[in-house]
């Protein structure tokens, strides 16, 4: 073993690293080689860094912890609800005949509650206010008050905007019979279950109502019951057969 | 014409003689079964997003704990795994799959790392610090956890090469691609993170015994056999 001359100076931990990995020419590497070969401290430095190489490989892959998954599983998860939500744009006929009963139900608020602040001190009607108020209004005419203008301005508000409900409704539901064809018979039985409910719950409704028109619970009742099966109806149509079982939770 | 040492050389050879048509068949099963599991998350298929998620989850893991720290690894693997699944409708396969996690892996710890730079070597950080390395405060553990810190002392560019190379086991012109950078880039990084590695390590009292190892001995023999 000889000393390392000046013609050849201790290799560097980088110049070495290069050799270990080809990097240089084969007349460097054969220059390092020679060096190595006559240097013990180089020797160590190439053997510490083929050491430090096998260590830092052995060093592995840590275990991320078990609830990552689950967090990025949720997070994906409501950017997939979001993007359904911006795609489902409401057909501009359904938009409208909504738009036509929201607006008919606000009409009769108005004018329920215009009737009564007019009427002051007709009692019951300042108190009930909103469809409540109509509905006392109903019940007024039946009483013998079904003369006043306004209270069968009410009345017919509150007809128009059942009748867009239930045009909305009819409307998805021609939709529906039509793509449901190509659906498996389970899953239009399922369907159709569901819709019998929401439409006897609309029949229940109407049918309270009628009994006892100034009562409005039962025709907020009524209302809702229509919203839900538009709203049942509205998304099994927009998500076809794959949505149909998250919309008959 | 950089030509490999000897010793890697032989190795290589070898490699290629004893199982290149095997190599070459799982590459190809590999590339199967990524573009089938790349086409499953495009279409949204149950499951889908787990298995892949399964399948590269300690690489983004680990790349994320080392490149941003421990204590950062949850958030920036979360964030990675989220710019995949948002991204792979983009993904045209021109590089592998495993290319491109990585690539995203290391954005989102860089990008974390710059609006979030880690907090001075103190006593505080170093307790409160997860450790990546579990077992007793002696033998290997206690090694391997130096070299873990080493890499935490080394400039952001340096140990990203190091470990993409030496730890992950990534090609330079695999990194290349990960880091958008040239071949040579790659290689001048690593060689210089390697050479500040042992600096570090040896201020922090570990010896060329320490790291050496098995290494040492095996290497140690071979060197004296070719003198």
């Amino acid at each position: 073993m000889t000393s390392p001359t000046s013609s050849t100076r201790h290799v560097t931990a980088e110049r070495v690293s290069e050799w270990l990995d080809g990097d240089i020419s084969e007349r460097e590497a054969t220059a390092v080689r020679a060096h190595v070969a006559a240097c013990p401290a180089c020797a160590d430095l190439v053997n510490e860094l083929r050491g430090q190489g096998e260590s830092l490989r052995e060093l592995g892959r840590p275990e991320p912890p078990a609830t990552l998954w689950s967090t990025i599983e949720g997070v994906m998860d409501a950017e997939d609800a979001r993007a359904e939500r911006g795609r489902w744009s409401w057909p501009s006929w359904l938009a409208g005949a909504l738009g036509g009963a929201v607006t008919a139900a606000v009409a009769v608020w108005l004018v329920v509650g215009g009737r009564a602040t007019t009427a002051g001190a007709s009692g019951s009607l300042a108190a009930v206010g909103g469809i409540d108020g109509a509905l006392a209004a109903r019940s007024a005419g039946a009483s013998g008050t079904g003369s006043d203008p306004l209270l069968i301005e009410a009345e017919r508000e509150l007809e128009r905007a059942a009748a867009s409900y239930a045009k909305a409704a009819g409307r998805l539901r021609a939709i529906l019979d039509r793509e449901q064809a190509l659906w498996d018979p389970a899953r239009r039985a399922r369907v159709a279950e569901r819709l019998a409910r929401l439409d006897d719950a609309i029949v229940h409704s109407r049918a309270v109502a009628d009994r006892d028109p100034g009562d409005g619970t039962s025709a907020e009742m009524l209302f809702s019951a229509y919203r839900r099966q538009i709203d049942f109806l509205a998304e099994v149509v927009h998500r076809g057969s794959p949505g149909i079982e998250e919309g008959l939770r | 014409m950089p030509v490999k040492d000897p010793d890697t050389r032989m190795l290589a050879t070898a490699d290629q003689n004893s199982g290149m048509g095997q190599m070459t068949l799982a590459a190809e099963d590999r590339r199967n079964d990524e573009a089938a599991l790349v086409d499953a998350v495009r279409r949204n298929a149950p499951g889908s997003r787990e298995a892949l998620y399964h399948r590269f989850k300690r690489r983004v893991f680990a790349l994320a704990a080392r490149i941003a720290g421990p204590n950062e690894a949850e958030e920036v693997a979360q964030e990675a795994f989220i710019r995949i699944f948002r991204g792979l409708a983009r993904f045209r396969g021109d590089a592998a799959l495993s290319t491109w996690i990585y690539r995203l892996a290391v954005n989102a710890a860089l990008s974390h790392r710059a609006r979030r730079p880690p907090p001075s070597e103190s006593l505080e950080a170093r307790v409160t610090e997860v450790s990546l390395v579990e077992g007793p405060d002696d033998g290997d553990a206690a090694l391997r956890r130096r070299l873990e810190r080493g890499l935490r002392a080394l400039p952001t560019g340096y140990r990203t090469a190091i470990v993409l190379h030496d730890i992950e086991g990534l090609e330079h012109e695999e990194i290349a691609a990960v880091l958008g950078c040239h071949v040579g880039t790659s290689k001048s990084q690593l060689h210089k993170a390697r050479a500040k590695l042992r600096e570090i390590l040896a201020e922090d009292g570990i010896t060329a015994a320490d790291v050496g190892g098995r290494a040492g001995r095996t290497a140690a023999g071979s060197a004296r056999q070719e003198r």
